[in-house]
């Protein structure tokens, strides 16, 4: 008697992209941030990079950006699979904090990178914008006011998840806290950026998982690892 | 007549993280009509897969009980109103039973039903419905998701019932509809081009032709081996398919379908078209009039010892059966 092999094969299915993950990180390169804390930042996203890629779905799923802002805003990093953003630029403490300016950035490459999704019929979860400073803005009131509505709108209406992130004991505190009115800001403990960006990683690696209906809560546990919640 | 399958396998996500399998199917079929139905347990919900067994046998058990009432109403909206209220009735009774909240069994639902020459769908939320009619596989409904990849809409959702979609029809030239999971949907539906793939007919296909028991063992081969390693999240499929369609579906099938079908390989293709044009012959001869091994053997002039290879190959895939020695066809007129 022979046993069938009948079964599907590959070619019998469909290829769909998985789901991406699309994250900025908007990250205060400016004067004050020279020395120790722009050398243990560049650590932090190098290993925010590696645990990705370590990771099965998140290697495929995670799309970063960097924007800083140090003297201007700017974008270091356009949106691409992490795969492929091999050369990520050191980062250089230099200039003012026009903080507004480059979350105005952030949010208009997030935007335009949710449109290609759209376009290219590839899912998606919720954009990620990470915030970390070390000091006051410089941008103008006035900029600094439309970039916090612009924030508070996206995150209101379900459109955007805010990581604030204070580096030190002289971040203002309240401005951050007005660009996020779900999710009090934290403060890095010390300069432990890798910690800080080890646990982002894993919160991808969880968002990245997870399947229709399910919200991955704030890993509270984990973020003692290098947030003071005081 | 309607035959149905269904299968569900734990995701590789839930693998790792010891949750249940949060999809699960369900048929019945009694009063002439057959229903399937399918849902997929919300991935937060701490008991969705008990929500999902309780809304598939709710839904399926008020179709079968209720299908004339429920086509001979003119009124759509009231029928999605009955089905959600049936279902949702159904998960309050297993959230008093199990002391959880609604929201703890939140799932997805698909069904399809089917009496006479008529048929009745259901959809509410992701995976999809596919169809295949006159031999030509269609979508007949696709997902219904929120923005985002991890949401969707549930029975225990507020807005379930603007979502919920209802469709009735004729089933003529039907030969049936697979309900997927968005698991399973990752392999067989293109989000982009909202094209299925090949692989839904060939499913549908070997559904009516070969036996239950053979088509389990290919759902489970093609879902362990293929399908779930597309994916992280539970896979599950339902099928409804026409089985007096069998020999028009067994035309259609291309080439290399049937050479799956007789297992011939397909690397030499002279020798593979061959092999088809013998196997074929077979069955013609078998069907024409059941036989034993040597009488089919004389009449065919193929040496016994070939013919009963080749005939291991009909019965193995459930095309022939072997009743003590004689040979018939498992369906008439393929």
């Amino acid at each position: 008697m022979s046993t069938s092999n009948l079964k599907l094969r590959m070619e019998d299915l469909v290829n769909n992209p998985t789901a991406r993950v699309p994250i900025c990180l908007c990250l205060d390169v400016s004067g004050s941030m020279y020395g120790d804390p722009i050398d243990e930042l560049n650590e932090g996203v190098r290993a925010f990079y590696q645990e990705l890629r370590d990771d099965e779905v998140a290697q495929y799923a995670a799309e970063i950006s960097i924007v800083t802002f140090g003297g201007d805003a700017e974008c270091i990093e356009d949106f691409a699979n992490i795969e492929r953003q091999t050369n990520i630029p050191d980062l250089e403490a230099d200039g003012g904090t026009p903080m507004a300016e480059a979350v105005d950035m952030a949010l208009d490459m997030l935007e335009a990178r949710k449109q290609e999704y759209k376009d290219k019929g590839v899912d998606y979860y919720q954009p990620w914008l990470v915030m970390m400073t070390d000091g006051y803005p410089t941008s103008s009131n006035s900029d600094l006011q439309a970039a916090i509505d612009r924030t508070v709108d996206l995150v209101g209406n379900k459109k955007l998840t805010v990581f604030p992130i204070a580096v030190g004991d002289d971040a203002d505190m309240d401005v951050l806290a007005s660009f996020s009115p779900k999710r009090r800001p934290l403060r890095l403990q010390g300069l432990m950026f890798k910690e800080f960006f080890v646990w982002l990683a894993q919160s991808v690696i969880q968002t990245s998982n997870s399947m229709p209906g399910e919200e991955i809560p704030l890993d509270i546990e984990g973020l003692k690892g290098w947030a003071s919640l005081s | 007549m309607w035959k149905t399958a269904e299968y569900a396998i734990m995701g590789r996500g839930h693998e790792r993280t010891q949750v249940p399998c949060q999809d699960k199917t369900y048929s019945v079929s009694r009063n002439g009509t057959a229903v399937v139905a399918l849902a997929d347990g919300a991935g937060s919900a701490s008991l969705s897969h008990l929500g999902a067994e309780t809304a598939t046998q709710a839904i399926a058990h008020e179709l079968v009980d209720h299908f004339d009432e429920l086509i001979l109403n003119p009124d759509g909206q009231a029928v999605k109103e009955r089905l959600l209220k049936v279902s949702v009735d159904a998960l309050n009774e297993t959230a008093s039973e199990n002391q959880c909240s609604l929201q703890d069994l939140a799932c997805t639902l698909l069904a399809a039903a089917i009496k006479d020459n008529i048929f009745l769908l259901i959809h509410l939320g992701d995976g999809i419905v596919a169809m295949e009619k006159n031999q030509e596989l269609k979508l007949a409904s696709a997902p219904d998701n929120g923005e985002y990849a991890n949401s969707t809409y549930f029975l225990t959702s507020k807005n379930a019932l603007r979502h919920l979609k209802l469709f009735k029809g004729s089933t003529q030239d039907l030969n049936g509809f697979a309900l997927m999971s968005d698991g399973t949907a990752e392999s067989f539906y293109h989000r982009k081009s909202g094209q299925l793939s090949i692989g839904v007919k060939k499913m549908m296909d070997l559904s009516v032709l070969i036996s239950d028991e053979k088509f389990d063992s290919f759902l489970d081969a093609s879902f362990k081996q293929v399908i779930r390693a597309n994916t992280q999240d539970d896979c599950s499929i339902a099928l409804i398919t026409n089985q007096a369609l069998a020999p028009k579906t067994y035309q259609s099938l291309d080439r290399l379908a049937k050479y799956d079908l007789f297992e011939i390989n397909p690397n030499n293709p002279a020798i593979a078209a061959k092999r088809l044009k013998k196997f074929e012959r077979i069955l013609a001869e078998i069907e024409r009039c059941p036989n034993r091994l040597h009488a089919v053997s004389k009449q065919l002039h193929i040496r016994r010892k070939y013919l009963k290879r080749d005939l291991d190959v009909l019965v193995g895939n459930g095309l022939v059966v072997n009743q003590k020695g004689l040979y018939q066809m498992h369906l008439q007129q393929l």
